[in-house]
């Protein structure tokens, strides 16, 4: 399938719309200014880009609300899609992690308010999520899931966020000058969204596509929870893999467009990764930030970038790096600084997005439509497994109605893996960690050495570690903003379990965090699928749902973590296997279509208040009957924001 | 013994690069099935090394007493162990015992490649231009595998410190690579002894130096690298033992230091100086003395040490005694052709 | 030397042991660090090697000796040549802290 990008909006502190946020930028504004909203008086910045006119009494979550739905409003507009078309799927990332208990009534909240009837998911990687949203919405629509995808992401500047990112000392002092003197960040908000659609679909609909989407991939740095790997490795192999999804050699790339954020530690280092993975000795594409001007919009900010590039594409130019003076050591002398864009024609452009715990993000897209034919997807499938179960229970207990409930007793790291240093592990992180090795082991999977760029980590969840939250708002309790916990925001981000476990691991082939609600651990699965379908560079990707209990949370919710590692074939890893095929994935509560052969497996059956954890437990389940009996099992949960249906049928094995 | 180092060699580690070679440390790799359990059985740290992570640790005796200075790094499955106190043969030999009897086999990297060190507050620059760029952002106590190439970055002195094992066939073109390269750097090869003060002047522990005298882990501070409730040769003994009598203090001295000089608070012998160097940045000497606990302290100005009979005043003091250059050298902002255009504060 | 003087001596030596020990439970009880505090020997080194701290407990450890100690650093350029070890810490509590009498 070709993928047509038909329609953008944003919303963004250089304008309403996408049409003002370019405008400003043809006229050379900049939307870092002082911070009016909130006081900065006790931080190390006064600066950052916020939404003007955005109403001063709203808060989060419902500034983020009103963010993303104008901005899917004016993508929806632009792309001529008409209200209420069947299955049109919402991909949205975002942050919030710190302000948002269930991420996926947002999601919920803006396909309702967008009219978007399809499925819809939540990425939350911090940084690098709406990057990587519009990639799966890419595998959406090519798995014949919907009809038209908007994807993208949204983020507000809380205070909370401004105070953590200034305690991590990443903020600069004034105006962010990527790749030039300044050193620092300055951090941003607003909302982007792209539309997706089937090429033929918009070509019937009489829509012009304004560039397509050729490729996407994700890559883990397995390096630290804040700062970003030195060599920008984990940068260079997400480039390479969205080259090789593509199908293009790294010399038709003509433009990158950084995450650049300014800091000294991701500047450098991603410099390093262009180079490397797209560079031929001294030359290299022309590189720029677009942070420099829309500041760092986060969980939003892949999408905006993307969409600067798409405007920047329709006109013959590249949007520039504004604010650059002089050219720091080992950065480029040149990354199209300006107080305007710069004419280059771009036939393909590159965007990246990097994000804390290593989460990289890459999209390719092109102006002409693509003609290389990539290859099919491949079958998936499974085998392995991990289980920690809520303290009482014992996989033997349960029986077809036995309902899971209570916390999981502590998991001891060095059970788990020999050399983890266990100093300030979350129960999330630990029941995570001891799924995700369990299941590489049963599975007969190492990663070692060169192994540990194709195995991934995706892990499906509802909220950050409860203890986490407690500690960071506690510490802004107890000590104000301005000296809030660093290392406990470091971990208001969905993906801060998962990359901690990739640390651990070494696994760095992929890592992502992905809520849908409570079928999140059903509905990783399925986008986990998707991906490895598409991905060779990768053998594996273990695959987790996990929840961890908060103090507040009601007496039958239940703790734990389950996990199986999905493969690319039968050659890949020993022990039983089975198939994995997605046969439903839409709106929550749709129906699914029951097939004749498989037994139904109602994903809420053991654990309804669980987070991911009950999906996980459900898809380790029923693996294991198919395994026993056989016959085949179809998987199901249609709650929170997506009804998803997983078909799991018998596949033979392999001995060790 | 009292160090005393030439001004020059001196002043390429603390401001520019240093070269020099590996003369009292043997490095070894384990490998096989039980490299883990062998690494683990002989070192006294908790071994939670990511893959490319090193730690300092020790290698005791069965009386609980230092016999190796040690660092171990993880490189895949297989560890790294650098030793320095024993004779290359004894060490191996030790190593060998152990691993023989867990599955595991060793190899000293001597025995096919050759080893450079490199320090200073540029070192990370060099190395960069040396041998690629990959190797720039190498973070402290961590290894790199560039083919046949190991590189550690694990200096004892506050600076920038790598220590390069090329493999036999490559090293002379490599080498003459560095030579070349080095000018741009101002490279200046220097003795062992001019590393040993600078670790003297930044509170590292040296096994020829303090570790001549005493070898109490708990007297020489070094509790830190040893494993809260792990098993390792030794460790019965060390933790029969209980707390030490005695602490060692750094100490800073206008007149002269000698290893042995007696410590004294007015009449009263309280201790004796362990290894001492005589300071270039500044006139005088830095040492470590071995003081009775309750007067182990930093920041008292009122000890004197005792040589020949003849008196002079001492200060205990907080180790590193300099503001390294290297703390303030950003690889992401400066550059040593650039230098003069940067203020760095006082060193 | 008279004896009296060695007591003050001794009293001085005390009265620094005092702030260490501060410093080692900040250490324990808010850094997570695994010993206990009086294992933690005085001029271990806190970042890299020694206690392995990193860039994000830098600041939480700077919050801390703020919010427990009083610690008001007026210049930054002093921070990084005072956080090498935890007897480096004791100077600035001394030199820059609200310390008792």
């Amino acid at each position: 399938m070709v993928v047509a990008i038909t329609g953008y909006g944003a919303v963004s502190a250089l304008g309403p719309t996408a049409d003002a946020m370019w405008a400003a930028v043809e006229s050379g504004k900049n939307g870092i200014a002082e911070i009016d909203r909130f006081d900065t008086s006790a931080m190390a910045s006064t600066m950052g880009a916020l939404v003007k006119g955005a109403a001063l009494e709203q808060s989060s979550p419902d500034r983020a609300l009103d963010f993303a739905v104008r901005a899917a409003r004016e993508a929806r507009a632009r792309a001529g899609l008409a209200g209420g078309a069947p299955r049109v799927a919402l991909v949205l990332g975002t942050s919030l992690g710190s302000s948002v208990v269930d991420l996926a009534q947002l999601a919920n909240a803006v396909a309702a308010e967008i009219g978007a009837t399809g499925p819809r998911v939540v990425v939350s990687t911090a940084c690098s999520s709406s990057t990587h949203a519009i990639g799966i919405g890419r595998d959406l629509l090519e798995h014949g899931f919907a009809d038209a995808v908007i994807a993208g992401g949204v983020d507000e500047l809380s205070p909370e966020i401004f105070a953590g990112f200034c305690a991590l000392g990443v903020v600069a002092k004034g105006r962010c000058a990527p790749f030039s003197e300044v050193l620092g960040t300055s951090l941003g908000e607003g909302a982007g969204f792209v539309v997706l659609e089937d090429d033929a679909a918009a070509e019937a609909r009489g829509r012009m596509p304004f560039a397509f989407l050729s490729g996407y991939a994700i890559s883990a740095d397995a390096y630290h929870a804040t700062s970003p790997e030195p060599s920008g490795a984990g940068v260079a192999r997400a480039i390479r893999a969205a080259l090789g999804d593509a199908d293009l050699s790294k010399d038709a790339i003509d433009y990158v467009n950084a995450h650049g954020t300014g800091t000294a530690a991701n500047d450098a280092a991603e410099f390093l990764a262009i180079t490397t993975a797209l560079g031929d000795g001294a030359k290299h594409p022309a590189i720029s930030s677009s942070k420099s001007f829309l500041g760092h919009a986060q969980g939003a900010a892949g999408a905006l970038e993307l969409i600067a590039t798409l405007m920047g594409m329709e006109r013959g130019v590249v949007p520039p790096t504004m604010g650059f003076t002089r050219p720091r050591p080992r950065c480029p002398a040149d990354p199209m600084a300006g107080v305007g864009p710069r004419p280059l024609a771009v036939g393909h452009a590159i965007s990246l997005s990097s994000a804390f715990g290593g989460a990289n993000a890459s999209v390719i897209v092109s102006k002409e439509r693509p003609t290389t034919r990539r290859a099919a997807p491949i079958p998936v499938y499974a085998r392995g497994r991990g289980l920690v179960l809520p303290g009482m229970f014992a996989p033997s207990d349960l029986g077809p109605t036995t309902r899971m409930v209570g916390r999981a007793p502590e998991v001891s790291m060095t059970e788990v893996a020999r050399g983890v240093d266990p100093r300030g592990l979350d129960v999330c992180t630990r029941m995570l960690a001891k799924v995700t090795v369990d299941a590489l082991v049963s599975a007969g999977l190492s990663v070692k050495g060169s192994e540990r760029d194709r195995i991934g980590l995706f892990a499906g969840q509802t909220r950050v570690s409860s203890a986490a939250s407690t500690e960071f708002h506690g510490s802004i309790a107890a000590r104000g903003l301005a000296r809030l916990s660093a290392s406990a925001f470091a971990k208001m981000v969905l993906n801060a379990s998962a990359s901690a476990v990739t640390r651990m691991l070494g696994i760095r082939g992929a890592v992502t965090a992905l809520s849908t609600g409570a079928s999140s651990g059903l509905s990783i699965v399925a986008l986990a699928s998707f991906y490895l379908a598409r991905h060779t560079e990768l053998d594996g990707i273990v695959v987790a749902g996990v929840h961890e209990i908060a103090a507040s949370e009601s007496a039958d919710a239940a703790e734990g973590a389950a996990a199986i590692v999905l493969v690319r074939g039968p050659n890949v890893g020993t022990g039983p296997l089975v198939r994995i095929d997605v046969e439903h994935l839409g709106p929550p509560d749709s129906a699914l279509a029951s097939p004749p052969d498989a037994e139904i497996f109602d994903a809420a059956s053991h654990a309804p208040n669980s987070g991911g954890f009950g999906g996980g437990l459900a898809l380790v389940l029923a693996c294991d009957r198919v395994n026993a009996t056989g016959r085949a099992m179809y998987v199901t949960d249609r709650r929170g924001s997506a009804s998803v249906g997983v078909r799991i049928s018998a596949a033979g094995g392999r001995e060790a | 013994m009292t160090i005393a180092v030439d001004a020059t060699e001196y002043h390429a580690v603390r401001f520019a690069t240093a070269r020099s070679t590996l003369e009292h440390a043997s490095a070894f790799i384990i490998e096989g099935r039980g490299a883990f359990e062998t690494t683990d059985s002989l070192v006294t740290a908790d071994l939670f090394l990511s893959d490319a992570q090193m730690r300092p640790a020790l290698v005791l005796d069965e009386e609980g007493l230092i016999r190796a200075d040690a660092l171990v790094g993880r490189d895949d499955d297989r560890y790294v162990v650098c030793l320095e106190g024993p004779p290359p043969a004894g060490a191996r030999a030790q190593l060998e015992e152990a691993a023989s009897a867990r599955g595991a086999s060793v190899r000293a990297l001597t025995d096919t490649h050759e080893a450079v060190a490199l320090t200073g507050p540029y070192a990370w620059e060099l190395l960069g231009e040396w041998l690629g760029s990959d190797l720039v952002g190498m973070p402290y106590l961590s290894l790199f595998r560039l083919g046949e190439i190991l590189v550690l970055r694990a200096g004892t002195t506050g600076e920038f410190g790598y220590e390069v094992f090329l493999p036999r066939g490559e090293a002379e073109p490599r080498l003459a690579s560095l030579e070349k390269i080095g000018r741009d750097f101002d490279l200046v090869t220097v003795a062992q002894s001019t590393l040993d003060l600078a670790a003297l002047e930044n509170g590292f522990f040296s096994i020829r130096g303090e570790g001549a005298r005493s070898r109490d882990p708990a007297e020489l501070q070094l509790r830190w690298r040893v494993g809260r409730d792990k098993s390792f040769l030794g460790a019965d003994a060390l933790r029969a033992r209980g707390p030490s009598t005695h602490r060692v203090t750094w100490v800073r001295c206008a007149e002269s230091l000698c290893a042995g000089d007696a410590i004294v608070v007015g009449d009263l012998a309280i201790g004796e100086i362990l290894h001492t160097g005589s300071t270039v940045l500044r006139p005088g000497y830095v040492g470590v003395a071995r003081l009775a606990r309750p007067w182990a302290s930093a920041g008292v100005a009122d000890f004197e040490r005792v040589h020949a009979g003849v008196a002079a005043p001492i200060r205990t003091v907080a180790p590193p005694i300099l503001n390294n250059r290297s703390l303030h050298v950003s690889p992401q902002r400066h550059g040593y052709r650039e230098r003069a255009s940067f203020t760095f504060p006082e060193v | 030397m008279t004896e009296e003087r060695r007591a003050e001596i001794l009293g001085d030596i005390a009265r620094r042991e005092a702030v260490l020990d501060q410093v080692r439970t900040i250490l324990v009880e808010k850094l997570k660090v695994e010993r206990d505090a009086d294992e933690i020997d005085p001029d271990v080194a806190l970042f890299g090697t020694g206690l392995g701290l990193d860039s994000v407990d830098a600041v939480e450890l700077l919050v801390c000796l703020e919010t427990e100690l009083g610690v008001r650093i007026p210049d930054s350029s002093l921070v990084r040549p005072s956080m090498r070890t935890v007897n480096t810490l004791v100077d600035l509590v001394l030199s820059h802290g609200k310390v008792s009498a």
